[in-house]
């Protein structure tokens, strides 16, 4: 009878510790924030999202740097305040979810390697849920950073402890409102992204929509269409914000049609829960 | 270009001193070689620089030193020449919303070649059944079939190929060699690059070996074999008295190594042609039945393990 | 001839095949859809104030740019990263009749979505205001508009994979912002190059345009010549680049 042996010739099975779904959901997580941050990537991919993270925070640094140089906090020194600081960061966080969402989505299912995943403990859900909270996690810190940088300089110029006792509430509601901005626009990013095979026409598809939003339905609203105010999609995020920080920074598209920001907020859940859904039909559909 | 078994006397395409860097890698480096009338295989280790090689001798890349001529043009300043040239490269070059008949029907517009030939490329690929669907259904194979189509349709002087056999069944790979195989004897020249050794050294009259972007050798298969004089030859010879055998090769000047393994015998020599005089003489002086005597590695496989070994 | 129409054909139906072209169709609808609705009950020249306000607006300023720049940018960009330009290359025509054909194709495909919007809204305002005059030259403006950034959106396209982004930040940053600043820049806008022959041809367009995009000096020939100036350099220095560069899938 023919024997047969086989020679161990370097190949070594893991031996360690087997960590599972949750360790698998976290080495996506990882996996996410490098692609969102072109970390062990080639140094172009870095570039952008680091000069997006340096504008946001520059003006923040700036002021900063203003109030200590004054030895005082000057609110009006500081041109704007946390509300008036979104105006300038939302528009970037737009850009930055419109492309960070194709990096995230596409490559795996145009490469085929959705099936990798497939052959590992996760599930569909899983993937999204993992692809979304590494996306959130640098939206929602590249929106409240500056925040955070302002409040910062200006507790350590106005007396650190009495500053901070009587201004805390800034800090989770600049955070609530960063995770507002991230659940109106990434949703719909996402589903964007879910459906093409090139980033960049994700991009621009998901960027034409809610700019022609913005300025169609302002038009309407002007001329007396006041439901159509619901359609102004990048509007609504903003809207939100002022409610939160209870500000006025801006006459936004809603606010002009009637409606309370409440309205806004749910607009924004709805849509958010909408697109989840389809995403994920989608992604069971191509996985 | 002087003669050497790298250059062909009736050379359609030559390619002379040819190097190709990108920043700090060297993919080719000081080639010349040239390519006639007939199968020519193209091997070499992945990242040896065979693709460079092609796609300079094709015109899409632009050597960074030395030159390339198709049919006596340069086919980067004239593109003219590509109506008598085709390449099917490696990667999936294929408009997947076409189907196969409307992406060869493109190629010989883009040619200026009769659309009568479009049928007669189809059925020379067997794509016949498929031909009204679209590519992005196809699987590798069928696609390598659609893309040697679309070259073939347009009855090129010079095809070349770059793996054309990846990802077809056996059925369709000895379909294609006979495709090659006739051009071929039609004094088309055909240039073929590819891993699969066993079928290029069925199909090709000569081959050329690269290894880490310079020419490693060139030529027939055994007459390679025979140049690299410095790698003994193993042998298997089977005979009766396998150890008295052994005992008298061993006092042989041209034998370094005997193996001995049941009736068989491994021998290692540096001088094949000799050994083949001695053995038979040797049998029957130990009055042994010699049954077998080959040498084990005068295979494209063999030759090309020792000269990627031997960088 | 053949070669030529054979690209133009297939590239068609790249660019206008597929989900892009229904959501583009869409983007389209959106300054008709704007118009109808918001000059409603208006008198005739109300109408033609609220067309040139915000559909017009909408159609040079987001549509047309979002088009030309998802086509445009598509065009030898995608034939790079898909490996298929290699299969173009190695044909026996002249690089700039290749680029030429590309360009035709995506500028028909671009032109044929936008036209098709302006042209909507264009009737929209003539079934509101009765004038129907700013039908042809809506479409030619589109027409003209479309040529310049197509030519432009498709060199930056095979000259790199973030022609996307760049593209994107010149549409809404340089042109929808900055141009607006200061009447010199107005020179280096692209869409007011369609725009100039629309105010030329519809000379009631004039006063109402020039209040919402600054100054606008119009000249129907002159934009045509522009855009012919540039496309042609766009096409010439695109097929330089693929006689000179190597041809290297991405």
């Amino acid at each position: 009878m023919a024997e047969g042996v086989v020679f161990d010739l370097g190949y070594r099975p893991h031996e360690g510790p087997r960590l599972g779904r949750s360790g698998a959901r976290w080495a996506l997580y990882r996996d996410g924030l490098r692609r969102v941050l072109g970390l062990r990537r080639r140094m172009r991919r870095k570039v952008f999202p680091l000069v997006l993270m340096a504008v946001a925070v520059m003006p923040a640094l700036f002021f900063v740097g203003i109030s200590v140089v004054l030895r005082e906090f000057d609110a009006a020194a500081t041109f704007f305040g946390h509300a008036q600081y979104f105006e300038l960061t939302g528009i970037m966080a737009l850009v930055f979810v419109a492309l960070a969402a194709g990096e995230l989505l596409i490559p795996d299912r145009v490469n085929g390697t959705l099936a990798v995943y497939a052959s590992r403990p996760l599930t569909t859900i899983d993937y999204l849920l993992m692809r979304t909270a590494s996306l959130a996690t640098v939206v929602i810190g590249f929106l409240w950073l500056p925040h955070l940088v302002l409040f910062l300089g200006r507790a350590w110029v106005s007396g650190f402890g009495s500053y901070v006792a009587d201004n805390w509430p800034t800090l989770w509601k600049t955070l609530l409102a960063s995770g507002v901005y991230f659940l109106a626009y990434a949703p719909l990013a996402l589903l964007i992204a879910a459906t093409s095979k090139r980033g960049a026409l994700a991009a621009v598809l998901f960027l034409g929509v809610m700019l022609i939003s913005g300025g169609a339905t302002a038009a309407l609203v002007d001329s007396g269409f006041k439901s159509f105010g619901l359609l102004a999609l990048n509007q609504h995020p903003g809207y939100v914000k002022d409610w939160i920080l209870g500000s006025h920074a801006h006459d936004w598209i809603p606010q002009q049609a009637g409606f309370e920001p409440i309205v806004s907020l749910v607009v924004i859940l709805t849509l958010g829960a909408l697109c989840g859904l389809l995403v994920i039909a989608r992604q069971k559909k191509a996985a | 270009m002087t003669s050497s078994p790298a250059t062909v006397r009736d050379a359609t395409v030559e390619v002379t001193a040819v190097s190709k860097w990108f920043g700090q890698k060297v993919a080719v480096s000081d080639l010349s070689c040239s390519f006639g009338p007939g199968i020519t295989g193209l091997l070499g280790p992945n990242g040896a620089g065979k693709t460079t090689l092609l796609r300079m001798v094709c015109g899409l890349l632009r050597p960074s030193d030395g030159s390339v001529t198709i049919l006596g043009v340069d086919p980067r300043r004239q593109p003219s020449v590509y109506a008598k040239a085709a390449l099917v490269p490696e990667e999936d070059a294929v408009y997947p919303a076409l189907t196969a008949r409307q992406f060869v029907r493109y190629a010989t517009d883009l040619s200026g070649a009769p659309r009568s030939r479009v049928d007669e490329a189809i059925t020379a690929v067997d794509l016949q059944a498929a031909a009204d669907r679209p590519i992005a259904g196809f699987s590798k194979g069928m696609r390598q079939r659609a893309k040697v189509a679309a070259a073939l349709v347009t009855g090129p002087d010079v095809l070349i190929l770059d793996e054309p056999l990846n990802g077809t069944d056996p059925v369709q790979r000895a379909h294609l060699i006979d495709i090659f195989r006739r051009l071929a004897d039609e004094g088309k020249t055909v240039i073929v690059s590819s891993h699969v050794l066993a079928e290029v050294e069925r199909m090709a009259d000569r081959v050329l070996a690269v290894v880490d972007g310079r020419l490693a050798a060139a030529g027939d298969v055994g007459a390679i074999r025979h140049a690299m004089a410095d790698i003994p030859y193993r042998v298997r010879i089977e005979v009766g008295d396998t150890r008295r055998m052994a005992a008298l090769l061993l006092e042989t000047d041209v034998v370094s190594s005997v193996a001995v393994s049941g009736s068989t015998l491994h021998v290692e020599t540096s001088d094949l042609a000799d050994l083949g005089r001695l053995v038979p003489r040797m049998a029957k002086q130990v009055d042994a039945r010699l049954t077998a005597f080959e040498p084990e590695d005068e295979s494209l496989e063999s030759v090309f393990r020792y000269l990627v070994h031997r960088r | 001839m053949r070669g030529f129409a054979a690209i133009v054909k297939v590239s068609l139906r790249q660019a206008l095949g597929g989900k892009r072209v229904i959501v583009l169709g869409l983007l389209g609808l959106v300054p008709t859809l704007v118009m109808w609705l918001s000059s409603r009950n208006l008198t005739a020249g109300a109408a033609a104030r609220r067309f040139y306000d915000a559909p017009f607006g909408i159609l040079f300023l987001m549509v047309l740019p979002v088009c030309a720049l998802v086509i445009g940018s598509g065009t030898m960009g995608d034939e790079r990263r898909d490996g298929t330009l290699s299969f173009l290359l190695l044909r026996p025509m002249r690089r700039w009749v290749i680029v030429t054909a590309k360009f035709v194709a995506a500028w028909v495909a671009s032109t044929t979505i936008v036209a098709a919007s302006g042209l909507l809204a264009a009737i929209t305002l003539g079934a509101r205001s009765g004038d129907y005059a700013a039908t042809g030259p809506i479409v030619l403006a589109v027409a003209i508009s479309s040529a310049v950034y197509v030519a432009v959106f498709m060199l930056l396209g095979y000259l790199t994979s973030r022609a996307v982004l760049i593209g994107l930040v010149y549409v809404f940053i340089w042109e929808s912002s900055i141009t607006f600043a200061a009447a010199g820049l107005a020179n280096v806008s692209l869409f007011r190059i369609g725009v100039t022959a629309y105010a030329a041809l519809v000379p009631a367009s004039r006063q109402p345009l020039n209040e919402v995009l600054g100054s606008l000096a119009p000249g129907a020939w002159g934009a045509m010549a522009k855009a012919v100036v540039i496309t042609t350099l766009a096409v010439l220095a695109l097929a330089s680049l693929l006689r000179r560069r190597d041809a290297l899938s991405e």
